[in-house]
């Protein structure tokens, strides 16, 4: 039943703007003061997506794997950057291990659904590694934003249960044994929940994007179950990767916790 | 020995002090005064920023810091026990690699430890969470002492507790230190009635200073040390 899509003229671009005109008129009645946000948004939605859809289409006549890997890279340092702006952890540094393990379990997630699910020819083809790098560094960012922040929470609120266990000869890693696991669970939890309700409770955007671009429903279904398959695996390799990284430059070397005890530290 | 937290004024300076077998040694202090900043920094859990620290002759950074602390327990002045059995608590340590080359207790034995402990009628299923505040810090005490420590540092031990508890782990401190020749380094802003305490020190001024004589009880000179290198 694949039907070409329609494409929406410059005329009813502007159409969809009404949109943004009932909320600005919202915002001036009710005196929000968010004129200036929705126009600066607004703005930058068009600005930005049209930026990206001319890069896009310039990367997929390209094709050339050095740019589709560094602008993969690009992407990945930014969602990196975003985690650290995220944790505001100042006791550890968090940053390049953040980076290695999103480096590492990203590209491999990515590569394996392009190369061995999918089989696009080449493996690096734009038009696939892009989108759905593009897939696993957004919604997997969050989850080492939330393994991360579980972490420094409970190293920290169980501090003495944590130097009870190390005063009886335990390592940091038998001490920290149920934070680490809280730590991995809080980042792989939220892509578990998402496999449940998906379907039910939400369409999800990928295929919501194949269907409108005229794709068969049940063509567009076996590639958002890849995607979520591959959202749980990328965030199961980066939680981990990234707790077992973390872990350790949490403790020094006599295995003491180098957190210092505040409670108000992660934002 | 000396230690001082980054920015600040030192908090200790020329500390020296040798702690041998046996001994029983109180360090009182107003509060703040780096008492148990002291004691941290024996549990390993702070590092002294000039001087040195020995542990049979040797710096305690030398030592695998797993083993150095089954050999030089530390308990916290809170008693901290996980939320599970008695017997879960008192066996938690026997899981740790560092402890795995030693013989887990049996029932009967620590049933009959938990007399000496003055714990005698508490059941090794009950749960540890339910205990009083001095029954918590003894079974900790045990805990600590079923490892056969050779060293016991005591941050506080009976700050938290009321009259009756507070004798009570007073008891099982003195016994520790008569039956078991288990040296201890207790701090306390309190008096603390234990007779076999062997050198009371103060804190004062970032210095530690002998507040009563030093009476020797034995011969044998180790353990830790501290002082200036």
């Amino acid at each position: 039943m694949s039907q070409s899509i329609v494409p929406i003229s410059d005329a009813q671009l502007v159409l969809a703007l009404l949109f943004i005109a009932l909320a600005v008129a919202a915002s001036l009645l009710y005196r929000l003061r968010l004129e200036r946000d929705l126009l600066l948004g607004t703005l930058r939605t068009f600005l930005q997506l049209f930026v990206m859809g001319y890069a896009l289409t310039f990367i997929f006549n390209f094709r050339n794997p050095l740019l589709v890997f560094s602008i993969y890279a690009v992407m990945i340092s930014f969602a990196a950057w975003i985690v650290r702006d995220r944790i505001k952890e100042k006791a550890v540094s968090y940053f390049p291990p953040t980076l290695f393990s999103m480096l590492v379990s990203y590209s491999v997630v990515t590569a394996l659904v392009t190369g061995v699910v999918i089989r696009s020819d080449p493996w690096w083809s734009p038009q696939y590694f892009i989108p759905i790098g593009g897939m696993v560094v957004g919604n997997s960012m969050n989850a080492i934003a939330l393994t991360l922040e579980r972490l420094f929470s409970e190293l920290r609120t169980r501090r003495d249960e944590l130097e009870m266990k190390l005063s009886l000869g335990a390592d940091y890693r038998e001490a920290s044994q149920d934070t680490f696991r809280n730590a991995m669970k809080a980042g792989m939890i939220p892509s578990i929940n998402s496999m449940m309700g998906v379907g039910i409770v939400f369409i999800p955007g990928m295929m919501t994007g194949q269907i409108l671009a005229g794709a068969d429903p049940l063509v567009s279904v076996r590639y958002q179950i890849v995607v979520m398959l591959m959202l749980v695996g990328s965030t199961a390799i980066s939680s981990f990767i990234v707790t077992v990284l973390v872990r350790r430059r949490c403790f020094g070397r006599a295995h003491e916790l180098l957190l210092p005890p505040r409670s108000k530290n992660i934002s | 020995m000396e230690f001082a937290f980054t920015g600040r004024p030192p908090l200790l300076q020329e500390v020296t002090l040798q702690v041998e077998a046996g001994d029983f040694i109180l360090i009182t202090g107003p509060s703040g005064s780096g008492k148990s900043t002291f004691l941290r920094i024996l549990a390993r859990f702070l590092t002294h920023t000039a001087g040195s620290v020995l542990f049979h002759g040797q710096p305690i950074e030398d030592h695998e810091a797993p083993q150095y602390r089954r050999r030089v327990a530390y308990l916290h002045q809170t008693p901290v026990v996980v939320d599970d059995t008695v017997r879960h608590n008192l066996l938690l340590p026997f899981s740790f690699k560092a402890n795995q080359h030693r013989m887990v207790p049996s029932d009967d034995f620590l049933v009959k430890t938990l007399d000496t402990f003055l714990l005698d009628g508490l059941a090794l299923d009950h749960p540890a969470k339910s205990l009083s505040g001095g029954q918590m810090q003894r079974l900790c005490l045990m805990r600590s002492v079923l490892l056969e420590p050779e060293i016991m540092l005591l941050d506080e031990p009976i700050s938290a507790l009321d009259h009756e508890s507070r004798q009570a782990v007073e008891v099982v401190m003195e016994t520790l230190c008569r039956n078991r020749r288990i040296a201890a380094l207790a701090v306390s802003h309190q008096p603390l009635r234990v007779n076999c305490a062997s050198r009371v020190f103060e804190l004062k001024g970032a210095r530690l200073a002998r507040r009563e004589p030093f009476l020797p009880h034995h011969s044998e000179t180790r353990e830790v040390s501290t002082g200036n290198a």
